[in-house]
């Protein structure tokens, strides 16, 4: 078991480093063959690239069925080309950007991938019977709010493909991060001939290094090796197992017990879904399941909306008490404890910053309950302050973690439990919305611009229906930053200039940042090459993993 | 009897018709637009609008339900790209791009497997020990069977699957994780997967139809009917099997029939739990996705299902007892 | 449940027989007294977290260890001076307060489902079996609409559709909606049978008024499977309640019901049993008790029963 120590140490890094500079582990057997069987409790919400939309499925669909211009390195949130030969060039100030695909690309069926198929995805992911996925592409590009999609024989003129290896896009404002939404599963080939329109969900033709065999919804996807896939036009995929068996349909509970087990074909397993709360004392003190246990933050923040235009959360210095008073490890415990979250101290989770986690006002974990009193005396504010919190009827451990803090500086917040259905309707209503609720954001990919602007951008407060900017912050300085940003080109600069947004805006606090999620996964002895992938809400990159032959 | 049965079919179809109507109307009343649901992460009003269209919900709720019983009969097409749906279209799952018929013919084969094994354990387990029960009423060995059938009620249906989960799979590895396959593909596969979820059903009911059969017999072993019969010089299993158990049947058959109809769309827990691919499985599922074809498709079924099995019970009821009279 | 023969009967009656006989029944007697203890134990349960001094939505941050998922510190869930029978995990919430507290909700849910299921299924069913012609048409031709329903999956969607209504109420009104009509087709059903056999049709022959074949006759013949039916629907009534919090539909946190607890600690009943046992043993003493209460009752009931 000389691997397994590798492997600890691999989840030790993961779990200290919890950043972009995670390592990934490929063991000495790694090596390619072998079937990869994935335990899954239900079906992928869409494997269509057209409709993909959340981070796992965006992971397993990109790593294995397609290629997008560019992509992630493996384990890491830094982009490389993929099907483009660049990160593509821009021009007109940031607003047209071109890419050229690599020679030799081809499909499942040996076909070569086109510029044209590229567009055609763009195109088609803006149908109204194509739903769900990414609107990047819809708002970016001229005329894509009012394009209703291909199929009616009408062509969206913003992109360009003047040659079978060349893609233009026109966009509406510059986008100094193009190249990172290019990494969406919209911006990959689906060529015309094979696109079965709504029914492609069910059988996406591969661009990538697998294809489908089978796939019965609900019950199981099986993927087998595309000979067509070029392994040296690829920098990220490693392609390892013959196979992979995605069994879905299994009770969450006993696939984690199966995998602590992790007897017979289980040893080739691993968990789609990460390991809930109550499973964690089951594998913690149990070693030889514990060195299979990969962690990472999610990438996603969970913060408190103030209600910044109403009193008392109209004052900065109310909102600023709460945040003082606030016991954090109270509410990490809520999460699940330190296993399952960090303590926030910034909008921008350490996913985005490379591991630094800023942090404006260093309160203790605990909270500061004096400083708190004297902000609100400071403001003038009569206590007990009483304030409503909206919270659902299903789940409220963390708003009564919040409610007992606040408790001790005089705020009293009753809790207005209602229907998880309408909750996003009820706090993104200006009219309705109680005086906190808590909310979270996860980006789409690792640039401040999927991040900072849908949260905090004043000009997108609606009277309602807000699901980004609930606490309906508008200022105008912030506002003008952000666009100042859009321009910046180079992805370095631009990230660090979204970072010094973030910290002024903490200073104004419309959203007190509480939590940054983690999440855990699980596999089995002969699995190797695990590693968490900072950009897909911590789930493990598929590009890497292999099944070792078994012993 | 056979215009009895002519007649019953007839009201079979208008119930279900207005069950489909009352579900329906539910289903819109729901406060989740599936839509919505659909559109993605985020979506604007004029997209919401576009969605809407294309999956047809911006028509009148009479005309979307006169669309959706049509289309039963004659098949019919969806959304803005030609979307065919053939007879008996029951709607069309936009979570599994998938006809709902084409879903339910799918998941029919396991639950099937499982209701048909389930019932067949339970009622020869649970009228037997009923009728020993009954028949040594007192002894140490209608004790016995009480208590089991007290402690088998007791225990909810996901804990007798959670424990033969651990002790029988993870534990002693007695069998292998369940991984079903239709019994004409691999027959040892599918008993395999079976064997538990039978058990786990099987317990929860036999405990029920042991109690049942008990009471019903005691009650009928005390008529005179049995005494004359006794008189008669008849030998006593005659008189417990052809007098006894004839008449403590009905009220059993009535309950097995509204059991084993209900059980097919209705074993969720047992299917989730089990990973069973089946139309509780497909359910549950659907139910945590708003995907609302399928619920009402599943409804529409399941109450296929057990409109036929009342219907086949009240049939029996003449064979088995010839004093109901079919007016 | 629903024929209180105590209260109505004159002296000497059937009823006052039958109580004598219940209390010569040790085992229903025993039921008798954990119903009435538990009962009681759910009724005080303010008294008794006021007591301990946990109420059962206050957090126990030091009670739990937050590096193993949130599993309870100490022996046997958290079992201490403090909390007695342990804590719930993650929160730390005491367990005592909350298997109180969740037995006031489960049993009032069954318990209120039940009386309503056996009143109004008894009276309809013997109304459609008595009387026949029309009324035995509108309300069979209803029982057989609602029987035919899959009533799980349409009481999930029916859940899930109505808001901001009292849960509780709308729990129990759900359950009784679909489950009065099994009471009612045992009830016709033997009310068809009873009204051919020789004795009702020579009571009616003799000129017996309505009621009076009804409470002489009828009655005494549905006793027994009703009560067995009675005794069963408040454990399946509880179970129910459990299947739909399983569900997502059921009584919704922070309240406690004993099956959402049960549900919850599934996942825990490897490395926190106590959590898991602590339910399942309040759930289980009820379903005991009022089952030989039951039969108890019904042996007390049938006169039958001597004769063999």
């Amino acid at each position: 078991m000389r691997r397994s120590a590798g492997l600890l140490a691999a989840a030790l890094v993961t779990l200290t480093a919890c950043g972009t500079k995670a390592e990934v582990v490929t063991g000495g057997e790694n090596g390619k063959g072998g079937t990869l069987t994935v335990l899954a409790t239900s079906d992928f919400s869409h494997l269509d690239p057209a409709r993909n939309w959340t981070m796992r499925e965006m992971m397993f669909g990109s790593r294995l069925l397609y290629r997008t211009l560019t992509t992630y390195k493996a384990g890491s949130s830094e982009i490389v080309p993929d099907l483009a030969t660049d990160l593509g060039t821009s021009s007109d100030g940031g607003k047209t950007w071109t890419f050229t695909l690599k020679d030799g690309l081809k499909y499942e069926d040996g076909t070569p991938i086109k510029a044209a198929d590229v567009k055609h995805n763009v195109e088609r992911s803006m149908a109204p019977d194509i739903t769900g996925g990414p609107d990047y592409a819809k708002n970016l590009l001229v005329g894509g709010t009012e394009y209703k999609g291909p199929y009616d024989g009408e062509h969206l003129d913003s992109i360009e493909t003047p040659d079978d290896k060349t893609i233009v896009f026109k966009l509406k404002r510059p986008a100094g991060e193009f190249s990172y939404t290019v990494t969406l599963p919209t911006f990959s080939p689906v060529p015309e001939a094979k696109d079965t329109k709504v029914e492609y969900d069910n059988r996406p033709f591969s661009s990538g290094p697998y294809k489908i065999e089978k796939y019965e919804r609900g019950k199981e996807l099986v993927l087998t090796r595309n000979e067509h896939w070029d392994a040296t036009s690829d920098p990220v995929r490693l392609a390892l197992p013959d196979k992979i068996h995605v069994k879905q349909g299994q009770d969450g509970d006993t696939i984690t017990d199966r995998l602590i087990a992790g007897s017979g074909d289980d040893a080739n397993a691993i968990g789609w879904l990460h390991v809930g709360q109550q499973s964690l004392s089951k594998i913690l003190p149990n070693p030889q399941a514990k060195e299979r246990l990969v962690t990472m933050v999610t990438g996603c923040t969970d913060w408190i909306s103030f209600n910044t235009p109403k009193k008392p959360f109209d004052d900065p210095k109310v909102r600023q008490a709460v945040y003082h008073a606030l016991d954090k490890e109270a509410i990490q415990t809520a999460f699940g404890g330190p296993n399952m979250a960090e303590i926030a101290t910034a909008y921008l989770p350490p996913t985005m910053t490379g591991g630094a986690k800023q942090d404006v006002y260093a309160i203790p974990p605990a909270g500061d309950v004096e400083k708190a009193k004297a902000l609100l005396a400071e403001a003038g504010v009569a206590l007990p302050l009483k304030v409503k919190m909206t919270t659902t009827t299903t789940s409220n451990t963390t708003e009564t973690a919040i409610q007992e803090s606040l408790k001790k500086v005089g705020i009293e917040v009753e809790l207005n439990p209602v229907d998880g259905a309408v909750f996003n309707d009820h706090s993104g209503d200006l009219a309705k919305a109680d005086e906190m609720s808590v909310h979270g954001w996860c980006p789409d990919y690792p640039n401040g611009s999927s991040f900072l602007p849908p949260i905090l951008d004043g000009r997108n407060v609606m009277p309602t229906g807000n699901s980004g900017n609930t606490a309906f912050f508008k200022d105008g300085e912030v506002d003008k930053k952000i666009d100042e940003i859009y321009t910046i080109e180079d992805p370095a600069a631009s990230n660090k200039a979204w970072q010094e947004l973030d910290s002024a805006v903490m200073r104004k606090l419309p959203m007190a940042p509480i939590a940054w999620a983690k999440r855990s996964f699980l596999f089995g002895k002969n699995v190797t090459g695990v590693a968490n992938h900072p950009v897909w809400a911590a789930q493990p990159d598929y590009a890497t993993i292999g099944v070792k032959k078994s012993s | 009897m056979i215009l009895y049965t002519l007649r019953r079919l007839g009201a079979m179809a208008l119930i279900l018709l207005a069950i489909c109507a009352i579900t329906f109307s539910v289903f819109y009343l729901l406060p989740d637009d599936p839509a919505l649901d659909a559109c993605g992460k985020t979506c604007s009003p004029e997209r919401l609008a576009d969605v809407r269209h294309a999956m047809g919900l911006d028509q009148p709720v009479v005309a979307q339900f006169a669309a959706y019983v049509t289309g039963i009969f004659t098949g019919r097409t969806l959304g803005t790209t030609g979307l065919e749906c053939a007879a008996p279209c029951l709607g069309y799952s936009w979570q599994y791009t998938t006809p709902v018929w084409d879903l339910l013919l799918d998941r029919l084969g396991a639950s099937a497997s499982l209701a048909a094994g389930a019932a067949a354990l339970w009622l020869v387990a649970g009228v037997a020990m009923g009728v020993v029960a009954a028949v040594r009423k007192g002894t140490l060995l209608d004790r016995g069977i009480v208590l089991s059938a007290l402690t088998m009620t007791s225990v909810p249906v996901y804990l007798i699957a959670a424990l033969l989960i651990y002790f029988v799979i993870l534990r002693s590895e007695l069998l292998p994780y369940p991984d079903y396959q239709p019994l004409l593909e691999d027959p040892a596969a599918w008993a395999g997967a079976l064997v538990l979820p039978w058990i786990t059903l099987a317990a929860l009911y036999a405990a029920m139809y042991i109690r049942l059969t008990r009471a019903s017999m005691i009650e009928t072993m005390a008529e005179p009917y049995i005494r004359t019969a006794r008189a008669k010089g008849l030998p006593e299993r005659t008189v417990v099997v052809k007098h006894g158990l004839r008449s403590t049947v009905t009220p059993i058959l009535t309950i097995f029939g509204i059991d084993l109809g209900g059980l097919l769309a209705g074993a969720m827990i047992t299917e989730t739990m089990f990973g069973l691919p089946g139309l509780g499985k497909l359910t549950f599922d659907a139910i945590g996705k708003s995907d609302q074809p399928v619920v009402l498709g599943v409804t529409l079924l399941a109450a296929f299902f057990i409109t036929f099995a009342n219907l086949a019970v009240d049939l029996l009821y003449g064979v088995i007892d010839p004093r109901v009279r079919y007016t | 449940m629903t024929t209180t023969p105590i209260e109505a009967a004159p002296p000497r009656s059937p009823g006052r027989l039958a109580l004598a006989r219940l209390r010569a029944d040790r085992p229903a007697m025993a039921g008798l007294v954990i119903v009435a203890v538990l009962v009681a134990l759910s009724a005080l349960a303010p008294l008794i977290t006021w007591w301990t001094g946990w109420a059962p939505e206050t957090f126990d941050k030091s009670a739990i260890d937050p590096d193993l998922g949130g599993l309870p510190r100490g022996a046997w869930g958290g079992v201490s001076a403090e909390h007695l029978l342990g804590v719930e995990p993650v929160t730390g919430r005491d367990l005592l307060a909350r298997v109180l507290y969740g037995g006031q909700v489960s049993l009032l849910v069954a318990l209120a489902a039940t009386a309503i299921t056996m009143v109004t299924g008894l009276a309809l069913g013997l109304l459609a079996g008595y009387l026949g012609g029309w009324v035995d048409t509108v309300i069979s031709r209803l029982i057989d609409l609602l029987m035919s329903f899959p009533s799980l999956i349409f009481m999930i969607a029916v859940l899930s559709v109505v808001r901001d209504v009292n849960r509780l109420v709308l729990l129990v009104t759900v359950m009784a909606v679909f489950g009065w009509t099994v009471i009612a087709r045992i009830a016709r059903g033997q009310v068809l049978t009873l009204k051919h056999r020789e004795y009702v049709e020579a009571a009616r022959v003799g000129g017996a008024m309505t009621g009076h074949v009804l409470r002489k006759e009828v009655l005494p013949g549905l006793t027994a499977p009703i009560l067995v039916y009675a005794t069963q629907s408040i454990p399946a009534y509880i179970g129910a309640e459990a299947a739909l919090s399983f569900l997502g539909v059921g009584v919704r946190p922070p309240t406690p019901s004993w099956g959402q607890m049960i549900n919850n600690a599934r996942g825990w009943f490897m490395t926190d049993p106590m959590y898991l046992a602590v339910p399942c043993f309040f759930l289980g003493l009820t379903v005991l008790a009022f089952t030989l209460l039951g039969d108890g009752l019904r042996d007390a009931f049938d006169p039958k029963e001597e004769a063999s």
